[in-house]
């Protein structure tokens, strides 16, 4: 699997994820400046990182959004290549109009970053699909803007459709919900994906729980892996 | 050619432009609550509705007043507001 | 403007212009005059305590680069250098907390950056007012937002710190930024190897009016209306630095720069002349060169500006134009401003016209001022402590007060603003006794933590400052660390009192003597003097951050894995002392009493032998001894753990000693019941006691007091002030 991270100028989890992708899958990770139009290689999967893209002025993600290398980032998705977006890149996401919804501030109005419990809502997706559906893991989250919003029509249609793939969660009780966010997201939703399940945005870490000697922990292991074996069962696209 | 069209045409004007951008009704302004809460405290009880949104000016060339408003208002649509979350008003006066 | 009116603007006094016109041999323009004030200032020039600081030992066997850079660097092993520094930036944050507090943190990122490493942490000691008070609250809220705000953005991890709560800070908070990076050897920046010919290229933001004079600002008493000191607060761009880290670690990589300096107070002119004067050149600006964010700036303005996020390169002619291409890649403003020459000389042109002509040594050798010291009257008062007024009718009660002041209850709702673990090397962080961090691609761990005793200081500025660093060196041992070197921060009142300079003295000899007999050189430092208002003055702080290294990181003794059946033990004397303790003063209201006496000797055995602790891991979990005396650390172990403890020493003393004194090596381990007879062993040489044995739900302390480990946690989240 040939994976691209894409660096934003204000990117700064960008480093991490390569590292956390090239342990855990040993795999050729590329990194592709913003300016870029297109992809050095054609990549398999592309990543698009935490970090403050253009200082997240006016709104998180808004910048980088419209930035040159967006084109060739719709143009793999639309072709059905797997597109990943943590914390500002799920802000990047939705401000690129390729994820519903928006981040807005967190109810604390204040940065968050901590260890979070996550119930996995869906497996029904190239990204979770090798994760159990009910099982509770633990990301770290860090962000100033992950109340997740959408209209309450569209909310609804996106639950019917089972495009939760991520909810905040209580780990000795297994429930998860809204009173579980710590940033207030609407019905404590984490992460999302899209309809043919090849774009997940997701505001928690995996990357930062990939080493079990750090202070994250280590869950985000299974993610990788669940993203390799997916792409090794379906073969490239 | 079209370098002497551009020649006849009359000067573009100057304009400044003022886009204000606020949270739509119904979103959730985390900073407005918080705003409203301290007035109170502060012993402001008879505001309400506080929303905390920003404004964004800048001068525009155009050959006239409206020209420089449609020319605001798409700029606002395509990156300074995003239509989920924010409603905008934009005006626009001669620049001195 | 007559001379008298011109030396006041810039700060200059009589003798000292005497002496400037004998060197110049003529007198200085108005803008040499300036240039000169602003170098000359105690922040640019430390003129008050270079005599002092001189003092400390500099060298030892990983010390790459000591004091005079921009930061020290120490050796990690394996190819790996490890610059850091930290520094204050009080005056600005009791002006403009978020500003002032971000732009603290974008500074110290800078100074590393200089040295050629890639910031890898950060963290803050943070000195507030009483927190009871709403303006600490107010002044708390905003200092923690901007350290966040700039420290998340630039992605650069807050690890760890110390936050201290005094009514001595109400009107002088204290912003102390640490910062530290990973360099390769090979790679290292010094602002020492400018030569004749190279250009002088200013990289980074455009030069504004913001922060203009900031330097000798710092150093005068704030005045009573702090409002009125507002014009020159600066402002920080995150996302600028972001990139400036960026297009620097690109520079050095491709090996584009000779030399570099970053800007910090006095912005351009100490930057340059500081190069010059270093490398042994001379520098010639040229004015109009220097991009300008507003038009009309004059030239003294410029060169005092402290606009944020600039860098001063020092470019071989050859190797410009990949220079700029680099920087355009980032989006960075670059300009040639001037060039380094031969001449020993700092000149100004400005279209042509030569506006200042100084020797550079006038700006870099500055002079230095024998202060005049004596002892505080009522010093002595300070250190007469009644203990019988310090008897408690409810121990547990007092445990739990220990655990929920302010100075003893969690500060999760500072930590949780940080980004404590972007870069994904973060093995120990926020709220552990000692943050632990790797060396990058190797199994080797650096350990950082940071202490001040302010109460302690206060009391006895000597001992103080030798419990201070010899409290950041145990916390270094225990998880297992050597210690490598240390960098302080000392802040202090104004140095124009022989009473206060005294305990400047005094506490520089205290750090001084430790870090001598300890094997711990001092690598980089800060001063800050003048930290007082008509209102009063701040305790002596002088703050330490000490670096220490452990080759394999899977030998780290870390707290909080106490487990059933644990035996407990006691390392050092069950008691320490009362005196300027935080039991004592929560008892009196003010500090009283002189700490515990230095013990070098007993310090390096505690050394040896907690080292080889970790090394054989033979204990599960520890932690040393600090504020709250030996009840705290039980506590805090018993929360951390999540499980209770029985404790069965009995008081020397004063079960109040017993519980709650400080100083002095002492530390507690858990210890798996088959270790502990090897344990023991290694330890028989010193004071050893087995104080109780790890279970149940309850810290039980025989004869004394039972607490569910429940009530401990609820306490210890914090009943009083804002920060819960």
């Amino acid at each position: 699997m040939r994976v691209s991270i894409v660096v934003f100028p204000g990117s700064n989890c960008d480093r991490d994820v390569q590292r956390a992708v090239s342990e855990t899958l040993k795999t050729q990770v590329d990194m592709v400046w913003h300016e870029e139009r297109e992809f050095p290689e054609k990549p398999d999967l592309v990543v698009l990182p935490g970090g403050f893209s253009y200082g997240d002025y006016l709104r998180s993600g808004a910048m980088a959004a419209r930035s040159p290398i967006i084109d060739s980032v719709r143009a793999h998705a639309a072709s059905g290549g797997l597109l990943l977006g943590i914390c500002n890149g799920f802000q990047v996401l939705t401000e690129a109009r390729l994820l519903p919804g928006a981040l807005l501030a967190n109810t604390s109005m204040t940065f968050l970053c901590k260890k979070c419990w996550l119930r996995v809502e869906s497996t029904d997706n190239h990204f979770t699909s090798g994760l159990k559906k009910g099982d509770i893991v633990q990301y770290p989250i860090a962000h100033h803007e992950g109340l997740y919003f959408l209209p309450e029509k569209e909310l609804k249609a996106l639950e019917d459709d089972g495009r939760v793939v991520f909810r905040y969660a209580d780990k000795d009780t297994g429930k998860a919900g809204a009173e579980y966010a710590p940033n207030g997201a609407l019905n404590g939703i984490a992460g999302i994906c899209n309809k043919e399940g090849n774009i997940l945005g997701l505001m928690p870490h995996p990357e930062r729980s990939t080493f079990g000697h750090l202070n994250g922990g280590s869950d985000g292991r299974e993610f990788w892996l669940s993203v390799a074996r997916d792409f090794a069962e379906r073969g490239a696209f | 050619m079209r370098f002497l069209v551009t020649l006849m045409q009359k000067p573009m004007m100057s304009f400044y432009a003022e886009a204000i951008i606020t949270p739509r009704a119904g979103v959730l302004d985390t900073q407005g609550k918080a705003v409203e809460k301290t007035l109170g405290r502060l012993g402001y009880e008879n505001a309400g509705n506080v929303r905390v949104g920003r404004i964004v000016t800048m001068t525009v060339k155009a050959n006239e007043k409206s020209e420089a408003a449609e020319y605001v208002k798409s700029m606002c649509g395509d990156l300074l507001a995003n239509d989920l979350i924010e409603t905008y008003t934009v005006t626009v006066r001669e620049a001195e | 403007m007559d001379t008298e009116q011109k030396l006041r603007k810039v700060g200059l006094s009589e003798d000292e212009y005497k002496n400037i016109k004998d060197i110049l041999s003529r007198e200085p323009n108005d803008l040499e005059l300036e240039l000169i004030g602003v170098m000359w200032s105690e922040h640019c020039s430390y003129k008050s305590t270079r005599p002092l600081l001189r003092t400390f030992p500099s060298k030892g066997k990983y010390v790459l680069q000591g004091q005079g850079e921009n930061a020290g660097v120490v050796d990690m092993g394996e190819g790996w250098g490890f610059a850091f520094k930290v520094e204050s930036h009080n005056h600005p944050s009791a002006v403009a907390p978020f500003q002032g507090a971000a732009t603290g943190v974008g500074g110290i990122i800078r100074d590393i950056i200089a040295m050629g490493a890639r910031p890898c942490v950060s963290m803050d000691g943070l000195f507030f007012g009483d927190a009871a008070l709403r303006k600490t609250q107010n002044l708390a809220k905003g200092i923690v937002e901007g350290i966040g705000a700039y420290g998340n953005a630039v992605g650069v991890p807050i690890v760890g710190g110390k936050t201290f709560y005094s009514s001595c800070y109400n009107d002088n908070p204290l912003v102390n930024a640490f910062s530290a990076g990973y360099v390769r050897l090979d790679k290292m920046a010094s602002s020492q190897t400018a030569k004749p010919g190279d250009l002088a290229v200013l990289l980074g933001s455009k030069t504004g009016r913001d922060g203009i004079a900031g330097a000798s600002f710092a150093s005068r008493e704030l005045e009573d209306d702090a409002k009125a000191s507002k014009p020159q607060i600066q402002i920080g761009d995150p996302f600028e630095e972001k990139l400036l880290i960026e297009c620097c670690m690109d520079l050095l990589q491709k090996d584009l720069i000779a030399s570099m300096q970053d800007m910090g107070a006095a912005g351009i002119l100490s930057s340059s002349s500081e190069i010059a004067e270093k490398s042994g050149c001379g520098v010639d600006i040229i004015v109009e060169k220097i991009p300008l964010r507003e038009a009309d700036m004059l030239p003294w303005e410029i060169f005092l500006s402290e606009s944020q996020e600039r860098m001063l390169l020092i470019v071989e002619k050859e190797k410009l134009d990949p220079v700029f291409a680099l920087a355009k890649h980032y989006g960075l403003d670059c300009a040639v401003v001037g060039t380094m020459t031969d001449s020993g000389r700092y000149r100004v042109y400005k279209n042509d016209v030569l506006l200042a002509d100084l020797p550079t040594s006038i700006l870099g050798d500055t002079p230095e001022i024998i202060r005049e010291a004596k002892c505080p009257e009522d010093l002595s008062e300070r250190q007469r402590l009644d203990l019988s007024k310090l008897r408690s009718d409810d121990l547990a009660g007092d445990l739990l007060k220990m655990l929920s002041c302010p100075n003893g209850h969690k500060k999760d709702a500072i930590w949780v603003q940080y980004d404590s673990m972007v870069q994904l090397h973060t093995i120990a962080g926020n709220g552990e006794p000692a943050a632990v961090v790797e060396v990058p691609d190797t199994n080797r761990a650096c350990v950082l933590t940071m202490e001040a005793e302010p109460y302690k200081c206060h009391t006895d500025p000597y001992k103080g400052a030798v419990e201070t660093m010899a409290l950041s060196l145990r916390g270094i041992w225990l998880t297992g660390a050597e210690a490598l070197g240390m960098t302080n921060c000392l802040n202090f009142a104004s140095p124009e009192y022989p009473e206060k300079f005294y305990e400047l003295k005094e506490a520089i000899r205290g750090l001084a003597d430790t870090c001598r007999a300890l094997d711990c050189p001092v690598v980089s430092g800060n001063v800050s003097l003048y930290n007082e208002t008509a209102a009063g003055q701040i305790y002596p702080t002088p703050l330490v951050v000490t670096a220490g290294l452990v080759v394999d990181r899977n030998n780290i003794i870390r707290s909080g894995r106490t487990q059933q059946g644990d035996i407990i033990y006691v390392v050092g004397k069950t008691e320490g002392s009362l005196a300027a303790s935080r039991y004592q003063d929560h008892k009196s209201g003010k500090p009283l009493g002189a700490t515990v006496a230095p013990d070098f000797e007993n310090e390096k055995k505690f050394r040896d032998r907690a080292i080889k602790t970790a090394e054989l891991q033979l204990a599960r979990s520890g932690r040393v001894a600090a504020g709250g005396g030996l009840a705290v650390a039980f506590a805090n172990e018993a929360i951390a753990s999540e499980i209770g403890m029985r404790i069965s020493i009995s008081p020397e003393d004063s079960p109040e000693s017993l519980l709650f004194s400080e100083g002095g090596a002492r530390a507690v381990y858990s210890v798996a019941p088959e270790k502990s007879a090897e344990f023991e062993a290694l330890w028989s040489d010193f004071s050893l006691t087995r104080a109780g044995i790890a279970g149940g739900s309850d810290l039980v302390w025989d004869n004394i007091f039972t607490l569910s480990v429940d009530r401990l946690r609820d306490a210890f989240a914090g009943s009083v002030g804002e920060n819960k």
